[in-house]
């Protein structure tokens, strides 16, 4: 394999991504960089397959997420599932932001089905459009807005929020908003 | 189940908590402020993570991919039982 510098530069900047990207599916933080390490592994040794030209991170995500598939598969009788696992990940916590708040969140987040989440997170916070992120995963585009809708609902439904009220102040949100946390990537 | 039971559904933008009406968001689906306060929630989640950068360990490891120092996927044990992991996403490698 020749080395390329843009290759490996593109495949650093992707990790960020990726790694958030893990965390979401596997709910913690050691296993998920070695998923990202098992990714830029492959990624590497099968960069003959990549088109140059597409969307390097797509590809990088669909790698990351079919290890992670077949990672679970052989390993859900042993892992505990996920819920709360996600929330326990992720002690830090933006100073600016509730804490209950974003802990509710989390907790929600990790009980959603994996299908669901994986969705959600792909077309919600990883800025894929339905289309790429049908080829990540490997279905139709209207089974992904559909798994969206329903991570929605569900979320709605798992934080009990029965009013906007209840997610917070909106000062909150606006002054983390404003900080540049919310900005999509 | 028990959400069935809530009075107060995902109603309107700005419905009052006192506002009891019967449970209907199943059909009505979010509100648009709702969608975007989870929208909110899970990008500051997913951007926490994402800012924290990339840890020096991956740097590291695709210097090494670089230099040829790479654990060969066709011969190294551990990655023999993940190989299907990468047919769904066209890569057969040698």
């Amino acid at each position: 394999m020749p080395p390329n510098p843009s290759v490996s530069e593109a495949m650093l900047r992707a990790v960020p991504s990726l790694r958030a990207f893990a965390i979401s599916l596997c709910g913690n933080v050691d296993r998920a960089d070695d998923l990202v390490q098992e990714t830029l592994l492959r990624a590497w040794a099968n960069l003959n397959s990549f088109e140059p030209g597409t969307n390097m991170s797509a590809w990088l995500f669909t790698i990351l997420r079919n290890l992670f598939r077949s990672e679970y598969r052989k390993r859900r009788r042993e892992v505990p599932d996920g819920e709360g696992t996600y929330a326990e990940t992720l002690k830090t916590q933006p100073e600016q932001a509730s804490r209950v708040e974003f802990e509710e969140f989390r907790v929600a987040l990790a009980k959603l089905p994996a299908d669901q989440r994986e969705a959600l997170v792909l077309v919600g916070a990883s800025g894929f459009s339905y289309e790429e992120a049908a080829g990540i995963c490997g279905c139709a585009v209207g089974t992904i807005k559909s798994r969206v809708n329903r991570a929605r609902t569900r979320l709605a439904e798992l934080m009990s929020i029965e009013s906007v009220d209840d997610f917070g102040p909106d000062r909150e949100l606006k002054a983390v908003l404003s900080s540049g946390g919310g900005s999509s990537s | 189940m028990d959400d069935n039971n809530k009075p107060n559904g995902l109603k309107g933008p700005r419905a009052g908590p006192m506002q009891g009406s019967p449970p209907n968001k199943r059909k009505t689906g979010l509100t648009r402020e709702m969608q975007k306060m989870i929208g909110t929630q899970l990008q500051i989640t997913y951007n926490e993570i994402v800012n924290q950068g990339v840890p020096d360990r991956f740097v590291e490891f695709l210097r090494q991919l670089e230099a040829g120092n790479v654990p060969n996927p066709a011969t190294d044990d551990r990655f023999q039982e993940g190989h299907e992991g990468l047919k769904d996403a066209g890569n057969k490698g040698s």
